[in-house]
């Protein structure tokens, strides 16, 4: 099991790891460190998920859920159901739900993302103009498509060479010195970059993917 | 009390968001892939092996660079082949990304290419490109120059026949001079490119380059089974989701 592979499937709230992800544990230290502190993050934000259950919440707030439900629902709640017993019981219940995905959203961003199907499907259709770079003149990186650089010391692509591209999240440290100019203050930032592999499986090209995948 | 305690643990969470990847494990990740260019259709000459690249680099102040790619070769007896391919090592991008594999799979018969992801159980779908006649079959890299490309100073010699992993290969050694200033070298640099190609497998299964801007380059296949590989090898999981249009339904 790799680092990606444990942070991808993680057990819910009061259910421990697998044994294969114990023995992640032992091997890995940085998810070891990593997984100490997301554990009491999460217990934490469950703790108090629970507890919220139990209170009360303040006039004013209910008040002003309800009308921000009414104004995203679009249309006006009659009286009755306003005034029903059960309201309360709707606006907690809405408040336990955004205190949930708050702290979901909260400890899945502390932790390694991972490339779950919409993560890896997306950039697919968009970004990588296969038939693009098929006709492209075979002249160097220009044959791989737009953007394109040659890594340092790696032999060209070949016009009558395979090749496939992965996209990968990679720090902009490591961009910079494949000589991607990138600015050096995104030196410590993550930057997503495609890679183009040729038939021996060696790297060969990289480019910086833009804001928003344009490529 | 209440408040105090959800004010600390948002805190710690929101700190927590905002703090960088921990030292000592390199932030790299997966996003996804997608198949490129293929080569021509071999058909008929079925077979798998482990293709293993090794480049070794001697630096101006004595420092060696080694970095070694692999990957698992099929292909069947239609033509289509599969690369199951390691991302642990991404040459002077990083040598060691813990990166989970990658299989690139592509299928002339159905005229669809895939690029598969076994740890998100996805698939990226595409239209074959690039494909076309090159004379020889495939190539890993570097082989002949290609049809039209004529390489200067170039001096190319029969190696004969040997047997490599059990198969006939014919070896071609080529040693290209580049004059002095061409590229601003003060004295004339040799790069050497042996290539052993089978003729059974349509294949370079062997090839050596020495190249003084590059370094030292071998590619090898070993392990080489000359059997069908299972036709399963070549499809996508049922499980698994894909992406991306088929050509098919694009054609109609």
């Amino acid at each position: 099991m790799n680092c990606q592979e444990f942070w991808d499937h993680l057990p819910g709230p009061g259910h421990e790891i697998t044994p294969s992800q114990s023995a992640h544990l032992t091997e890995c230290a940085t998810c070891a460190a990593q997984w100490t502190p997301h554990r009491a993050l999460a217990a934490g934000l469950h703790s108090i998920a629970e507890e919220w259950r139990q209170t009360e919440a303040p006039p004013r707030v209910e008040a002003g859920l309800m009308a921000s439900f009414r104004a995203q629902a679009g249309y006006q709640v009659q009286r009755s159901f306003a005034r029903s017993w059960w309201t309360p019981v709707v606006a907690w219940a809405s408040a336990a739900a955004a205190t949930i995905a708050l702290a979901v959203v909260l400890v899945r961003g502390y932790q390694p993302a991972p490339a779950g199907p919409g993560r890896v499907a997306a950039p697919h259709r968009t970004v990588l103009p296969v038939a693009e770079m098929a006709s492209a003149e075979d002249d160097d990186t220009s044959a791989l498509g737009e953007g394109f650089v040659r890594l340092p010391n790696a032999p060209r692509i070949e016009s009558n060479e395979d090749y496939n591209v992965v996209r990968v999240e990679v720090p902009g440290s490591a961009m910079i010195a494949a000589g991607i100019s990138l600015g050096e203050d995104r030196a410590a930032e993550t930057v997503l970059a495609d890679v183009a592999l040729a038939a021996d499986g060696t790297p060969r090209a990289v480019r910086l993917v833009p804001e928003g995948g344009t490529y | 009390m209440m408040r105090i305690l959800v004010a600390s643990l948002l805190a710690a969470a929101l700190g927590a968001q905002a703090q960088p990847p921990p030292s000592g494990g390199p932030p790299w990740r997966f996003v996804g892939a997608e198949a490129g260019r293929s080569g021509p259709v071999v058909k008929a000459a079925p077979f798998s092996a482990d293709v293993t690249t090794e480049t070794t680099m001697v630096l101006q102040d004595g420092n060696h660079i080694h970095q070694i790619a692999k990957l698992r070769y099929y292909r069947d007896s239609e033509g289509r082949t599969r690369r199951e391919q390691s991302l642990s090592n991404l040459g002077a991008l990083a040598s060691n990304t813990n990166l989970p594999p990658v299989i690139f799979i592509s299928d002339p018969v159905a005229g669809v290419n895939y690029a598969v992801s076994p740890a998100s159980k996805t698939a990226s779908r595409s239209a074959p490109g690039g494909r076309g006649p090159m004379g020889r079959g495939e190539h890993m890299r570097g082989g002949p120059p290609p049809a039209g490309r004529q390489l200067q100073n170039a001096k190319t010699e029969s190696l004969g026949t040997k047997t490599l992993e059990g198969v006939t290969a014919e070896g071609t050694r080529t040693t290209v001079t580049i004059p002095a200033g061409q590229e601003g070298n003060e004295q004339p640099m040799q790069t050497v490119t042996e290539n052993w190609y089978s003729p059974d497998l349509q294949m370079v299964m062997l090839f050596k380059r020495s190249d003084p801007r590059t370094g030292e380059t071998v590619t090898r296949y070993t392990n080489i089974v000359r059997a069908e590989p299972a036709h399963t090898l070549f499809e996508v999981p049922a499980d698994y989701k894909i992406e991306g249009r088929s050509p098919r339904s694009d054609a109609k």
